[in-house]
């Protein structure tokens, strides 16, 4: 869209926004002029409503000014009465004025006269009133008269409120119906101007984005020219210059003030090499362009060649508005080309004189033949030559050698045309062509000329000469290797031509059969020897070989050698059939493995006889590697745990078939195996039916086939077990009733005998007490008497605490061993000390019990065998378990003599917590004391 | 007057006692029960000065009676009398509430004097017993209870606090795991702990880690 469009549309817009605009004003100017109007009608009927009001007003007033004073007799009343007829005298004109012209004239000439009459009236009456006071008026108030008037001028006035009404109803419709109208005239207006914008903005808007992009684009363009490499002159139609670039400047030297506004022919020289510049101006006119080559002299008189193409330039309104001429400096082409025309013509000449020389003699034979001069392009190039780049003599000729040899497909070939050029000694070499793989033998000869190169394709040749030196090495090889063999091996070798039924054999052959080697063998010999059931059976097989072409058979034969000693051969041989599928020839090696045959018979011989020993075990029987992997085990193991040979070999692992509380301790006791040889430990074995059964396990480290296992044998213990139950059930009890026995011994004596005793000696003091204190042999008496009761009660209480101390019962567990201990020390003057964090925890009397048992027992061994000085005791509680442990500085003593000796004393106490789920340890170093360590816990 | 309740299973040894009060004092009123569900309702029934119970009888020990009667009327003082010697029961006997406790084979020397003080509401102590309550309280107080163990207990307390098993303490200090065990049972005793628990917590509070 161009400017003069965009104006256009925004004339029609502007012009139909004024007519809108002119139009809703006159609109809006009558709309105002009629409501104004109407306006003007609503005030006057308002004004004469409003008068009629006042008329029913002020008659009302005359009535009741009338009224009152006719019944009060007071003149004030008449102040309203006059009033009244004042004010009605007003408005009956203003009435008058109005109505007197329309057709209201008659009810109007009425409601005149029936006020008039109404005033009259009235007068008459007050008249009469002030007269005649009270009772004269009396008769006359009542009269009819008066009423008759009142409702008729009501009547009147009702007549014409109701008129007045109904027109003021109609001049507020008319009004209001203006009123909506005038809005809407507004808002139509304003609509219309908002459109009016809305298009002008938008039209203008458009304008201005397409006025900026062509501007854009005008000074991208003349930008481009000013950038533009070539250099670029601008005429105007009369071809005077109207724009010069840069380039311009640089290539004809002329600035651009120089040529401004100049005629190009005037500022530059030129000429074309084929048309005239007139002859180019009509070109231009006609076909509105022209291109070709001028040669220009420039400002410093060099003379350029440039390509020249211009073209005429129109304006928008498809005017001749000039032209623009684009120019590129061609002058070094020019040149280039020039030299290069020489250059060939020159060399045409030479290679020309050259064929002629030599081409008779090379075209004849057979090898490619080509000459290079010192450049190494080629001078001579024969057919063969060319045939074999796939190119032809005459593309040939004349080009350099890289174009159809590159460096890299020969470096070695470079090298010796290079050499031969240097040298000027002839070469003579083969050589692979590294593109193609192909190998050539080439004569390179030095001439005047640079070098003449003779060469022939020999690929087949030298392949073959490969093929050869390598199947010569392969066949060296393959023989050193078979005298080797033949020389080296143990093996009987042996070869059977089947066409001569004559077997050959190496020295090893003869030595193995005990046969001379002069004394032929053949197949016959074979069969003759050989173990009837075999050679039968080898018959056999070796016609079914045969018919199924197999190459290969293995097989092993009893054979009676020469020395008729039977011995067992194992023989590998290999058939050789012929191009009709017949066997012709066998070759073989035998080996004697009648020592082998027989050590395996053993090996298996005692492996059934280890299997039937390890079945014959008692228990249960395995062996397993690092990795826990079944190797031999035990039928009594599978009916034990009910497992197949299948499962114990893909699943079983030995730590599964002890509980999972008892894992750690196996795989613990089985690392120990590995390690030191040899363990062995008790636990559950876990059989059919998730039944535990209480196993002895032992094991003992063993190579088995080079691999590290472990074997052993499971032995059933639960009759030892159930035993070792019973027995401590026994023991058990029979603590318990020794220490009932004991407790109720002890309070027999102590509370029986000593409380009897302790009541003679109250007795016997209270005598004491009483006796006359001049009878000194009586008091005497009674003094020994006493003695001998304190005595006796301390040795009463002795025996019964050493049977049971009252205080564990009393007191309880800690009192009762710090008694003890005090006693101890006090007895055997070594120092005895507990240390304790009980505090007020009170521990169940079976366990106090034990305890309290152990600590008087471990007492007692400090004192037969420690030679302590000092005993130390800890009670404690720990995580709900109560620990003992009792410590003496003794001499020790060696723990693996205790384990042999296994003290009854000892064996007591440990029986005693185990009965309690207790452990019981001691241990000692020598010259370093004991340790007793108890625990018990207090799950209770 | 006063009135005195004498509580033994055994009739001579009553008597006995019975007659050494009578005695001490002329014009008190003394009845005799002969086990410790006797005496308690005796208490509930009546007033009484002093209460003098057998230590061991059938059933309830006069020792195990002694925190109902207090129950019932704290003021009464309760004097404990058995055939052991004052040495391991006394101290036992006053922590449980009772005013004195007395030896029987002395009782005919001590009785009166040992009912005299209890009556006037303070404990019966004889020398003795006071020796060994002094030993009781002879113990520092203030000093952090990490102090009185010896250095290697001290090491022994810190692994423990950082949660290191016995074993691996036993390891890294080249010890038996049985000597380490006795180190932590003196640990426990010494501090008054019982468990690890306890120690991590000590360790914290007093900063140990």
């Amino acid at each position: 869209m161009d400017l003069n469009k965009t104006r256009k549309y925004v004339f029609i817009v502007y012009y139909f926004s004024v007519i809108c605009f002119i139009i809703l004003l006159a609109s809006s100017y009558f709309n105002l002029k009629k409501t104004d109007n109407e306006t003007f009608k609503l005030k006057k009927a308002m004004a004469e409503f409003t008068a009629l009001q006042n008329i029913s007003i002020h008659i009302k007033a005359i009535e009741s000014g009338q009224r009152d004073f006719v019944i009060s007799g007071n003149k004030d009343f008449l102040n309203s009465y006059y009033d009244g007829v004042n004010k009605i005298k007003e408005d009956t004109a203003f009435l008058n004025s109005t109505f007197s012209t329309n057709s209201l004239d008659k009810k109007t000439t009425e409601l005149n006269l029936l006020i008039k009459n109404k005033i009259l009236f009235s007068e008459k009456i007050i008249g009469l009133r002030t007269l005649y006071a009270e009772d004269s008026t009396s008769n006359l108030f009542y009269q009819k008269e008066d009423l008759l008037l009142m409702n008729d001028i009501s009547e009147h006035l009702q007549y014409f409120i109701n008129y007045q009404l109904s027109l003021i109803n109609n001049y507020t419709k008319v009004n209001e119906h203006l009123t909506d109208k005038r809005f809407e005239n507004h808002l139509l207006f304003f609509l219309l101007l908002t459109f009016a914008s809305i298009v002008t903005y938008y039209v203008f808007n458009k304008g201005f984005k397409e006025q900026t992009k062509k501007e854009n684009i005008l000074k991208f363009n003349s930008e481009l020219i000013s950038n533009l490499y070539d250099p670029v002159i601008t005429t105007d139609n009369d071809y005077l210059i109207s724009s010069w670039n840069k380039n311009a400047e640089k290539l004809f030297g002329y600035s651009e003030q120089e040529v401004m506004g100049k005629r190009l022919k005037d500022v530059l020289q030129s000429k074309s090499e084929n048309y005239s510049l007139d002859e180019i101006r009509n070109i231009i006119t006609e076909k509105l362009r022209w291109n070709g080559d001028i040669i220009y002299t420039t400002k410093d008189n060099r003379t350029i060649y440039a390509n020249v193409s211009t073209s005429i330039v129109f304006d928008e309104s498809n005017n001749n508005n000039g032209t623009v001429s684009i120019i590129r400096d061609i002058t070094d082409k020019k040149i280039a080309e020039n030299k290069l025309q020489q250059l060939s013509d020159n060399l045409e000449i030479e290679i020309e004189k050259k064929v002629n020389e030599i081409k008779v003699v090379f075209e004849r034979t057979t090898d490619a033949f080509v000459s290079f001069d010192h450049q190494l392009n080629y001078v001579f190039v024969n057919e063969k030559a060319a045939s074999m780049h796939s190119s032809t003599v005459q593309e040939m000729t004349g080009k350099n050698i890289l174009e159809y040899t590159p460096q890299k497909s020969s470096p070695e070939f470079y090298e010796s045309l290079l050499s031969v050029l240097q040298h000027k000694k002839e070469v003579h070499n083969e050589l692979n062509y590294l593109l193609t793989g192909q190998w050539f033998e080439n004569w390179i000869y030095p001439d005047e000329h640079g070098v003449s190169v003779y060469y022939r394709d020999i690929t087949e040749r030298k392949a073959q000469e490969v093929y050869q030196k390598e199947a010569n090495k392969k066949l060296e090889i393959l023989n050193n290797r078979f005298e080797l063999i033949l020389k080296g091996t143990n093996d009987a070798i042996w070869d059977w031509d089947l066409t001569t039924n004559e077997i050959w054999g190496n020295a090893n052959y003869y030595e193995l059969l005990k046969n001379k080697p002069d004394n032929k063998s053949n197949f016959e010999y074979f069969l003759e020897r050989m173990h009837p059931d075999d050679s039968k059976k080898g018959i056999e097989i070796l016609s079914d070989i045969f018919a199924k072409k197999k190459e290969t058979m293995i097989s092993e034969y009893r054979f009676l050698n020469s020395e008729n000693k039977w011995i067992v051969l194992f023989n590998r041989q290999t058939i050789l059939y012929n191009d009709e599928g017949k066997p012709y020839r066998i070759l073989g090696a035998l080996q004697d493995i009648t020592e082998q045959k027989k050590i395996q018979e053993q090996v298996i011989h005692e492996k059934e006889m280890s299997d039937v020993l390890i079945n014959s075990l008692p228990g249960v029987f395995y062996m397993f590697n690092k990795e826990g992997k079944y190797i031999r085990w035990n039928k009594n193991l599978l009916d034990i745990t009910g497992l197949t040979d299948e499962q114990m070999l893909s699943t079983a692992s030995p730590v599964n078939f002890v509980p999972e509380e008892q894992r750690a301790l196996f795989a613990e006791k089985i690392a120990n195996v590995f390690k030191s040889g040899i363990d062995h430990v008790e636990g559950d074995l876990l059989v059919k039916d998730n039944q535990k059964i209480p196993f002895y396990f032992t094991g003992i480290f063993i190579k088995y086939n080079g691999e590290d296992c472990m074997m052993g044998v499971g032995i059933d213990i639960s009759e030892k077990v159930k035993t070792q139950k019973e027995l401590r059930d026994l023991a058990t009890h029979l603590q318990n009733v020794r220490e009932e026995e004991r407790t109720r011994i002890a309070r027999e004596i102590h509370d029986e005998l000593g409380q009897q005793l302790t009541g003679l000696k109250m007795e016997i003091s209270w005598l004491n007490k009483k006796i006359n204190p001049d009878n000194i042999e009586v008091r005497n008496k009674l003094k020994d008497a006493l003695f001998l009761i304190d005595d006796t009660v301390k040795n009463v209480r002795r025996i019964a605490t050493q049977l049971r101390p009252s205080m564990l019962d009393d007191l309880g567990l800690l009192s009762a061993m710090e008694w003890q201990s005090d006693e101890f020390q006090k007895r055997f003057h070594i120092k005895s000390d507990i240390e304790t964090n009980l505090g007020n925890v009170k521990i169940n009397p079976e366990k106090s019990t034990a305890i309290f048992r152990i600590f008087q027992e471990s007492l007692t061994n400090v004192l037969r065998h420690s030679k302590a000085t000092a005993v130390n005791t800890l009670l404690t509680i720990e995580d709900d378990v109560l620990v003992m442990s009792i410590t003496d500085n003794g001499i020790g003593f060696n723990e693996t003599e205790i384990n042999k000796k296994q003290s009854l004393g000892i064996l007591g106490m440990k029986e005693r917590t185990i009965m309690l789920g207790g452990s019981y340890q001691i241990s000692s170093k020598e010259n370093q004391g004991v340790m007793v360590l108890v625990k018990l816990p207090l799950d209770d | 007057m006063i009135r005195i309740l004498i509580a033994d299973d055994h009739a001579i040894v009553r008597k006995g006692i019975n007659q050494i009060l009578s005695e001490g004092f002329p014009d008190a009123e003394i009845d005799e029960v002969a086990n410790a569900e006797a005496m308690i309702s005796k208490i509930m029934e009546s007033e009484w000065d002093v209460i003098i119970s057998d230590l061991s009888m059938p059933g309830r020990s006069g020792l195990e009676a002694i925190p109902q009667i207090k129950q019932i009327n704290p003021k009464l003082p309760v004097l404990i009398m058995s055939i052991h010697s004052e040495d391991h029961y006394a101290i036992r006997v006053l922590k449980a509430g009772g005013s004195g406790y007395l030896s029987k084979d002395l009782a005919p020397d001590e009785l009166v004097t040992a009912v005299k003080r209890v009556l006037t509401g303070k404990k019966y102590i004889t020398a003795n017993v006071a020796e060994k309550l002094a030993s009781m309280v002879d113990k520092d107080e203030n000093k952090p209870l990490h102090q009185m163990l010896s250095d290697r207990e001290f090491t022994v307390l810190q692994l423990l606090g950082s949660g290191k098993s016995l074993s691996e303490i036993a390891e890294s200090m080249i010890l038996s795991i049985n000597t380490v065990s006795t180190y932590r049972s003196r640990i426990l005793v010494k501090m008054n702990l019982k468990n690890n628990t306890d120690i991590t917590l000590y360790c914290i509070e007093n900063k140990l880690m």
